[in-house]
């Protein structure tokens, strides 16, 4: 029987890891392997976590490096498959004022650099400051500013390009009148 | 700040207001509020950081994937590591030979819980012995009530934020005077919180500490305060905001 450490981990942030690996790769069964491999990770040596208040940045980070890992293997060893060739953009859809397609924004993620991918998936799962962001992909506070900011620009022109936004009118809320939900981690 | 600086650092604002208590962000958002052509910008950005959210949200969640971690992990009994600092190879000589020398007047004449020192007394100290927990339980009564059985300190029932999050378990600390510690852990967004409660007789080592604000020691912040008369300190390596000014009731002007 696992600790109710372990547990409490695995059923707190199993969900967020996938999303964030699916984000990374946009393939389920890649993002299944890699969030399973760093919880098995963390269960076969739970010392190799230093500091255990910082499991759930352990957890991010060995996901981060594992793909990067396998990122790079498969870009010295390319291989040939079929890609799903991009919906024709809509000249009516307004950008403002939208609904988005999981399958656009995977899609458009993919198309983004891994420099502004990786810290794009963390912001948006909502779970992470970005000083954690920071701390996750071993990166300056400074850079996760720069690279959310430019990351979002080049996502929104992929996106309003035509990667898959179908209008649809959303009400817009005040600016500063911030919502109240508070839940850590969705 | 010009409004290129304000819009980076708004960028890292997530759209579910996480973040509304960072200080980081104060001055950006109230330059926000004062400029209508940012303010706009802002609307924009944070529409479309929710359009991304509720997109990315809306795929099925992999629910047998959990329960497949959790079966395959079961044999190995992953549990809490120790918090830990790599010693050089002479540190691990003298501490073998401290442990030698000690074992015996520990076993000897220690009451239950785990030994801790008063010459050179930390927090930082205490938190290195947090773990492992001597008993383990998701509810802030199942600890109480098992620190009560050792005649250690129990905290009051914590209010706010603390009192929603789960607990991960407890230990008590003694030294040879009789003095008791108590520790309660909390888990709050992944990160541990640790709540020590002192004793009469051990309350005397926090007592040229500052009571009531955030510290900083090389990554770990506590909290030293003070409630019905009994000595409090919090632990955590957490971002104290994120603990969020969430608190009612008595507890909630000592706690952060």
């Amino acid at each position: 029987m696992n600790s109710p450490w372990f547990q409490s981990l695995v059923h707190e942030w199993y969900d967020p890891l996938f999303r964030f690996a699916l984000s990374l790769c946009s393939d389920r069964e890649q993002a299944l392997d890699l969030t399973q491999n760093a919880f098995y990770k963390l269960a076969a040596r739970p010392d190799s976590l230093h500091d255990p208040s910082r499991a759930k940045s352990w957890l991010f980070s060995v996901v981060h490096r594992e793909f990067i890992d396998q990122y790079r293997h498969r870009t010295r060893f390319p291989s040939t498959h079929l890609e799903v060739v991009p919906e024709t953009p809509d000249p009516s859809a307004n950008p403002r004022a939208r609904t988005l397609d999981r399958e656009a924004v995977l899609r458009a993620l993919q198309a983004l650099d891994e420099h502004f991918r990786a810290p794009l998936s963390l912001f948006y799962l909502q779970s992470h400051s970005y000083r954690e962001i920071a701390t996750i992909l071993d990166i300056p506070l400074g850079t996760v500013m720069s690279r959310l900011r430019r990351g979002k620009d080049r996502l929104r022109a992929l996106l309003e390009s035509g990667a898959g936004a179908t209008p649809a009118e959303t009400s817009r809320a005040d600016p500063l009148d911030f919502p109240q939900e508070r839940t850590g981690h969705e | 700040m010009n409004k290129e600086t304000v819009r980076e650092i708004l960028s890292a604002y997530r759209p579910n207001g996480a973040d509304t208590d960072d200080p980081a962000f104060a001055e950006a958002l109230r330059h926000c509020r004062q400029d209508p052509e940012t303010a706009r910008w802002f609307e924009e950005e944070l529409s479309f950081d929710r359009a991304v959210v509720a997109a990315l949200r809306s795929g099925d969640s992999p629910a047998e994937g959990r329960e497949t971690v959790l079966a395959q992990t079961a044999a190995t009994l992953p549990r809490s590591p120790t918090r830990r600092r790599r010693l050089p190879w002479w540190g691990g000589v003298a501490a073998a030979l401290l442990l030698g020398l000690g074992l015996f007047s520990i076993l000897s004449t220690a009451p239950e819980g785990t030994r801790f020192q008063r010459a050179g007394f930390t927090l930082a100290g205490l938190v290195e012995q947090a773990l492992p927990l001597q008993h383990e339980a998701p509810q802030f009564g199942a600890l109480a009530s098992w620190l009560a059985a050792r005649e250690a300190p129990v905290p009051a029932e914590p209010a706010g934020r603390l009192a929603h999050e789960p607990t991960v378990g407890c230990k008590v600390f003694a030294d040879d005077e009789g003095g008791r510690i108590s520790l309660v852990c909390f888990r709050v967004e992944g990160n541990l919180v640790h709540l020590f409660t002192f004793d009469d007789r051990t309350a005397g080592l926090l007592a040229g500490q500052p009571r009531g604000e955030w510290r900083d020691h090389d990554g770990l912040h506590t909290k030293v305060f003070e409630q019905d008369g009994r000595t409090y300190a919090l632990a955590t390596e957490a971002n104290p905001a994120t603990l969020g000014p969430t608190r009612s009731g008595e507890m909630s002007a000592s706690l952060p």
